[in-house]
């Protein structure tokens, strides 16, 4: 499922048009990413949560040149689920 | 990290705020949002949203496990999870406010080695610096050490007082024998002091290895020479002298076999025997000499090699020596003499040929280096001697 497939879904589902669903989504995706780069994690119930990860700096070597180098310490998102949810999934079948 | 957790009521009121829609209604939107998310998934286990990245149902492939309190084994079922790569939308967007590094390259720990390097380094050269003047101090272990400089000569030439003696009779050529020899070694000798360093090493050695050997071999073997010695040349005066001229002895014998007339020299050698050097009156009859030698074997060695004239220039690539390039361009290994002399202003010793180096590769008369001539090849093989030394 797309992007489009998903603004699609709701808005039959919300009987609301497709550009007003977009909107709706831009302003839930945007919310989350700027309480993300808060350094906040945002929690949704029954699904999961989206937190910030800080990942180290650290020495990589490349195999060709042999040059070391520091990769600079970044923030990774992460989405940690639910126990709810993993159990809501947990069973499915294999695909 | 200062997270602290944001809860849907938080999100559902920064929605309504920014789209201007209900509480209510934004709500509503988010709990449509998050099962639709969750049917897509179970349907067709991917879901992209733009702007905040991709999930995915992943199978997890059933794997044994240990139950750490009771050691028992057991299997963990297979099993779907979610996995979320987020976009790269967001991970810029969430690291543009982070704190921000940018990659840099990294000082090699090989650098560190290398100081570490070159501070032993300096210490090795201060340990020298104390063993040098340590003899200075102990008078008496200079002069023996002055006394074993010469030794390695003397082993190579032990043979020679006998040809000494039977030479006597030739005494001219003995003579100017004497003469070079002096003029050849004295020089040798000054440098030697300048580069007492590297020269002490080698002395320190020599002296720890071979003094109590020495002593012995000087009364057994040098005692009774040097006194044969002294006896043919009054002029020599000391042991130094002797032991040169004895490692000129083999030189001495393919003089005689030339049979030059070297007579014209004597008056000069008695003086020069006397006064220890003249170097500028010696310089110019070495210098006859060699060519004269050549001259008896064959006329092209003779003639000085023109090393402008090159064939190419090759630069030096890992495992290639002289001897590489010699095969390559005159069908011998053994003609790598001449590209040394050719490049002797890069080369400072035949082995000191590295990688990067450029090497020129000098045009030769054919004759020099016809491989169907066995005096080529000995001519070859004489200057490597020559130049190995």
């Amino acid at each position: 499922m797309n992007n489009k497939e998903l603004q699609a879904a709701i808005a039959s589902n919300l009987a609301l048009s497709q550009s007003e669903t977009e909107t709706l989504i831009h302003a839930a995706v945007s919310a989350i990413s700027d309480k993300l780069s808060e350094q906040k994690s945002v929690s949704i119930h029954g699904f999961g949560t989206f937190e910030i990860r800080e990942k180290k700096e650290r020495v990589t070597v490349n195999p060709l040149t042999k040059k070391r180098s520091i990769v600079p310490s970044k923030i990774a998102v992460a989405f940690k689920p639910s126990t709810v949810y993993k159990d809501k999934i947990k069973d499915l079948p294999r695909l | 990290m200062n997270t602290s957790k944001i809860s849907i009521q938080e999100l559902i009121d920064v929605i309504a705020q920014q789209t201007g829609i209900s509480k209510k209604k934004a709500e509503e939107f988010l709990k449509v949002l998050q099962s639709t998310i969750e049917d897509g998934l179970i349907n067709d286990r991917i879901v992209k949203i733009k702007g905040l990245g991709t999930f995915k149902l992943i199978w997890n492939e059933a794997r044994k496990s240990i139950n750490v309190q009771t050691g028992e084994e057991y299997i963990i079922p297979g099993h779907t999870k979610v996995s979320f790569v987020p976009d790269a939308q967001l991970k810029e967007l969430i690291n543009d406010k982070g704190v921000k590094t940018n990659e840099s390259t990294l000082p090699d720990p090989l650098e560190k080695l290398n100081e570490q390097a070159e501070e032993i380094k300096g210490i090795i050269a201060d340990i020298k610096e104390m063993k040098k003047t340590e003899p200075a101090l102990i008078q008496p272990s200079e002069s023996i050490e002055e006394m074993v400089k010469p030794e390695p000569e003397l082993t190579n030439t032990t043979v020679n007082p006998t040809q000494n003696e039977e030479q006597v009779s030739i005494q001219s050529a003995t003579l100017t024998e004497k003469h070079v020899l002096q003029e050849r070694d004295l020089p040798i000798k000054k440098k030697r002091k300048e580069k007492h360093v590297v020269f002490f090493l080698l002395v320190f050695l020599v002296v720890a290895g071979g003094v109590g050997g020495y002593l012995l071999y000087k009364d057994t073997v040098l005692g009774p020479y040097i006194v044969k010695a002294e006896s043919k040349a009054k002029a020599l005066k000391d042991k130094l002298v002797a032991i040169f001229e004895k490692s000129e002895a083999e030189n001495e014998v393919l003089v005689v076999e030339e049979s030059i007339s070297t007579t014209p020299l004597d008056e000069n050698m008695a003086d020069n025997a006397t006064e220890d050097e003249k170097p500028p009156v010696e310089a110019p009859k070495s210098t006859k000499k060699e060519p004269v030698k050549k001259v008896a074997q064959q006329s092209v060695f003779e003639m000085p090699r023109n090393q402008k004239e090159t064939i190419t220039t090759e630069v030096v690539k890992k495992g290639e020596r002289l001897v590489v390039y010699a095969e390559k361009y005159y069908g011998h290994k053994d003609f790598w003499v001449y590209i040394y002399e050719a490049n002797s202003n890069v080369l400072k010793s035949p082995g000191s040929v590295q990688v990067g180096m450029r090497i020129k590769i000098p045009k030769l008369n054919p004759k020099l280096i016809d491989i169907n001539n066995p005096e080529a090849l000995k001519y070859a093989k004489q200057l490597e001697r020559n130049y190995l030394q």
